[in-house]
């Protein structure tokens, strides 16, 4: 988990100092919170569908 | 004011809880009680433009910290009552008690910017301040230079003094520590959010305050030392000026209200600290009772 942690505070900072409208109480814990739940949930559907083979043909 | 400072210590008070209450007080309740003091008054501080217009606080360190003014809501007092309100209501001790630890350290804390809060408000309106750093908070400069004084101030000791604290009792982060500790003494808030996320998203959640905390510290630092541009005296700067001196930092003039003698508020403030854990643990118990024969009352059945 903690790669995904990682890259919640990474991009969050680098945003954040560009975008300083997102340094607030409510998009910060979204973000950590977005990032920790997606991330996995859409790396292991892009992993099966990658390591899906293809049907053997008859 | 303390800006990630107020994150960090919601996650001290909750390591640091008396040990017949550890378990046993709402982490929501901490974090809401620190988080109120600003949600009610910060809001007018900075204000917003429209177009030419700017609507907000004429004096913002009045407003936000005086009276009149809002100045009220950093208050022991007004933690006070509002706890007590919410007691009478739900008699729910672990929110209650929680709300009451976290208000009283965003109001206590709040003691070091030059303006200070009103510590012993209602009998006195003056405020109390250790004048650690510059409250900075004006129209003309808004939140960026807010932020650019604090990060070049020892508010940045600050912050990173609680980042410490918090990191000294790092297993309050762990997912162990939200099991065995967070979640009992809210089941049913963590319930509610288990029925949209998985376990790692309730972990997250709550570690998400402290995330947020270190994030806008990191990039508030490095955007007032690295990436702004401010002219100083007419002269065009790379960063913000670091100023570490006591009420720092130089460039900007501190804003301030009718205040008691500095040497004062330490030894006055850490009292009020010690007042209030000792009133938390002289109440608990007979909160606990109360409590319980409440929820008895309410399982009888009617008539």
């Amino acid at each position: 988990m903690w790669i995904w942690y990682w890259l919640a505070a990474i991009s969050y900072i680098v945003l954040g100092i560009w975008h300083k409208w997102m340094l607030n109480w409510f998009v910060g814990p979204v973000w950590l919170v977005a990032v920790v739940v997606l991330g996995p949930w859409i790396a292991e559907r892009v992993s099966d569908r990658l390591g899906r083979r293809p049907e053997p043909r008859a | 004011m303390s800006w990630a400072a107020h994150q960090f210590e919601v996650y001290a008070v909750q390591a640091h809880l008396p040990k017949r209450m550890r378990g046993k007080v709402s982490f929501w309740g901490i974090f809401l009680g620190d988080f109120t003091p600003d949600f009610l008054s910060k809001f007018w501080v900075y204000g917003i433009t429209i177009g030419d217009t700017h609507y907000g606080s004429d004096v913002p360190h009045q407003w936000h910290r005086g009276w009149p003014g809002m100045g009220f809501t950093h208050t022991l007092f007004a933690g006070v009552v509002i706890a007590a309100m919410f007691w009478l209501w739900k008699r729910n001790r672990a929110f209650t008690v929680g709300f009451l630890l976290g208000y009283a350290a965003h109001a206590l804390t709040d003691v070091n910017d030059s303006v200070g809060t009103m510590l012993l408000f209602p009998i006195t309106t003056i405020n109390w301040t250790l004048e650690t750093w510059a409250y900075a908070a004006t129209i003309e400069g808004g939140k960026y230079l807010d932020a650019a004084a604090y990060y070049s101030s020892l508010g940045l000791v600050m912050d990173v003094f609680w980042l410490v604290v918090v990191l000294c009792s790092w297993r309050v982060l762990t997912r162990e520590y939200w099991r065995t500790q967070i979640v009992p003494a809210d089941p049913h808030v963590w319930a509610w959010f288990g029925r949209w996320l998985p376990e790692r998203g309730l972990v997250a959640l709550y570690q998400a305050t402290f995330f947020y905390g270190l994030c806008r510290l990191i990039a508030w630092t490095t955007w007032a030392h690295v990436v702004a541009r401010p002219v100083i005296d007419g002269v065009e700067r790379i960063g913000y000026p670091m100023d570490l001196s006591w009420t720092g930092p130089f460039w900007i003039g501190a804003r301030t209200l009718p205040h008691v003698d500095l040497w004062i508020v330490a030894p006055v403030t850490l009292a009020l600290l010690g007042a209030v854990y000792f009133a938390v643990s002289r109440l608990w118990e007979p909160m606990g009772r109360a409590e319980h024969a409440k929820r008895r009352r309410d399982r009888q059945p009617v008539g």
